[in-house]
């Protein structure tokens, strides 16, 4: 079995990535809680939501961007193989 | 929820809070010398122990400062069961030959509605203090006389409406009276049942003898069994009676060997036009009892021994966002399914009244006080009034539905209590 490296370079890329999917989750957050007139203290106490939301965001943003790289992989491969 | 003792529960509603519990609820006044009266006793007798008068018989065997001198009933199978409970007390088999017995200072009538007018009458001609079951007596006119003879005799009267002692229900009246909830919109009290309110006997011809609630004979049915105690609560809260009554019954399941009614439903109308709804159905229970209080900014269920606020608070920004984004996006779309936002963030859950589960539903409490009122032979504020009215409000309403009309409370059966105080007439 072939060892999969991570290049210190893909983590950190992964890492911002993370980082801005929970600062959309947090400014909308931020952003909700002035529209709709709640407490600002919601801007703490709705954190867990604002963390499922960054994760789900990430999550989502991984699997869109794996499937764009494979079919970029299988198209580069049969125009190779032609 | 852990469970309140009696002492604990006077300390932490009254006086702690200044004499708010006795500003709700003034018949509290009898637990006032309950450290002077350590030491004494109240001799105490029980005509009809039958299945309420054994269970009251088993807290007066309890208490300390009470002695079970006596037991009266003409029915074995009850003797029996009495004894077992009050080994030591004198049986009678005439209630009069226990009334003679100098020994007893307050007799405790537990026997079927009819039997009570005669009983207590004769019970404050003898000099004692009485505890009536409720409801009082079988008409409005044996009602207003007990009254009147209690009040000519100087003795203690206490009924047996004991939410007056449930903390559930002084906790929730202490809300509504404080404010806390806004008007009074109205009551919606109900009890529901789904079985036909029948005893098994040991013989055919005892039914009417055991079964005398399903008898017109002997009783009113729902009217003076169940309603009377959830009727109380609503000139409680208002502290006002009722003028109005109107409402119909009907026998609709239970039809083998019943003369009162399974199903009724009657409207108890304030003077400012804010209404009591009465309903109970014997042959459905999914509703259960209640007397919901509904008010401007809340409602109580003392019952269940919650209240909820009008306006509950939003749900949280973020979810608010989340599903405005996700019914603009999906709304229309009949796949959409439900939202991950969670339902109950918009559910209204309430609160609890207390935040401990009282140990019983009154009714030790009451006889507690009781046996404090016969030591002192003070007669604690407003529990005969409160007694007199739910009764009285019960039978009316009986005769609203017998009689098939709108029934205003008769004015020679009014008490000098509440709005149906006597103002004096200007010189
Ligand atoms: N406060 C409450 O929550 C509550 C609950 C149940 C009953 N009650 C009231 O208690 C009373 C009794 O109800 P119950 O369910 O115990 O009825 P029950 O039939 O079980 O008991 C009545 C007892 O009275 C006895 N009795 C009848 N005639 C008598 C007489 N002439 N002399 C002496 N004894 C006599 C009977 O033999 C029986 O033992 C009723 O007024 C009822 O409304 C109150």
């Amino acid at each position: 079995m072939k060892d999969i490296i991570i290049s210190s370079k893909r983590i950190k890329k992964e890492l911002n990535t993370l980082i801005v999917c929970f600062l959309i989750g947090f400014i909308a957050n931020v952003g909700a809680v002035f529209y709709y007139k709640t407490a600002v203290s919601e801007i703490f106490t709705s954190l867990h939501y604002v963390l499922i939301f960054g994760a789900v965001t990430y999550s989502l943003w991984s699997i869109i961007k794996t499937t764009i790289l494979l079919i970029i992989k299988v198209i580069k491969k049969n125009k190779a193989d032609n | 929820m852990k469970n309140i003792d009696r002492r604990q529960f006077i300390k932490e509603m009254g006086m702690i809070s200044g004499g708010v519990l006795l500003a709700t609820s003034p018949w509290f006044s009898a637990f006032s010398d309950q450290k002077k009266t350590v030491g004494s006793k109240a001799r105490i007798a029980i005509i009809g122990p039958g299945s309420r008068g054994q269970l009251l018989l088993s807290f007066l065997a309890k208490n300390p400062k009470v002695e079970i001198v006596a037991i009266a009933d003409i029915y074995q199978p009850s003797i029996d069961a009495a004894l077992k409970i009050a080994p030591k007390a004198k049986v009678y088999k005439n209630y009069k030959s226990l009334l003679e017995d100098k020994n007893i200072d307050a007799v405790v009538i537990s026997t079927p509605l009819d039997k009570h007018y005669q009983m207590v009458m004769d019970a404050f001609d003898a000099g004692k203090h009485v505890f009536c079951e409720k409801s009082i007596a079988y008409s409005l006119e044996h009602t207003y006389t007990i009254y009147q003879k209690y009040l000519s005799s100087k003795k203690i009267f206490f009924v047996g409406q004991q939410r007056l002692f449930d903390p559930r229900y002084i906790h929730a009246i202490q809300m509504v009276h404080s404010g806390e909830f806004g008007d009074i919109s109205g009551f919606r009290t109900f009890w529901h049942r789904n079985n036909d309110w029948r005893r098994p006997v040991p013989s055919a011809n005892m039914d009417e003898y055991i079964n005398w609630r399903l008898y017109k004979a002997h009783s009113k049915g729902i009217m003076t069994e169940l309603a009377c105690h959830q009727l109380q609560i609503g000139t409680w809260a208002m502290r006002e009676i009722p003028n109005k009554v109107m409402g119909h019954g009907a026998i609709t399941f239970w039809k083998e060997k019943r003369e009162v009614y399974d199903n009724v439903s009657c409207i108890y109308v304030f003077d400012n036009g804010v209404k009591m709804n009465y309903d109970s159905v014997l042959s459905n229970k999914f509703y259960g009892l209640e007397e919901q209080i509904l008010c401007h900014k809340g409602t109580i269920e003392p019952e269940k021994s919650k209240y909820y606020y009008e306006e509950i608070p939003p749900a949280p920004a973020f979810l608010q966002m989340v599903n405005d984004v996700e019914n603009a996006m999906f709304g229309a779309i009949p796949f959409a399914g439900t939202s991950w936002v969670p339902e109950t963030a918009n559910t209204n859950n309430g609160h609890y009244l207390l935040d401990k589960k009282p140990e019983s539903d009154g009714t030790s409490l009451m006889l507690e006080a009781f046996a404090e009122a016969v030591i002192t032979q003070k007669q604690p504020a407003l529990i005969a009034e409160e007694g007199y009215y739910a009764t009285a409000l019960s039978l009316l309403g009986h005769q609203a539905m017998e009689e098939e009309r709108v029934l205003i409370f008769p004015d020679e059966f009014k008490l000098d209590y509440l709005n149906h105080k006597k103002t004096s007439s200007k010189v």
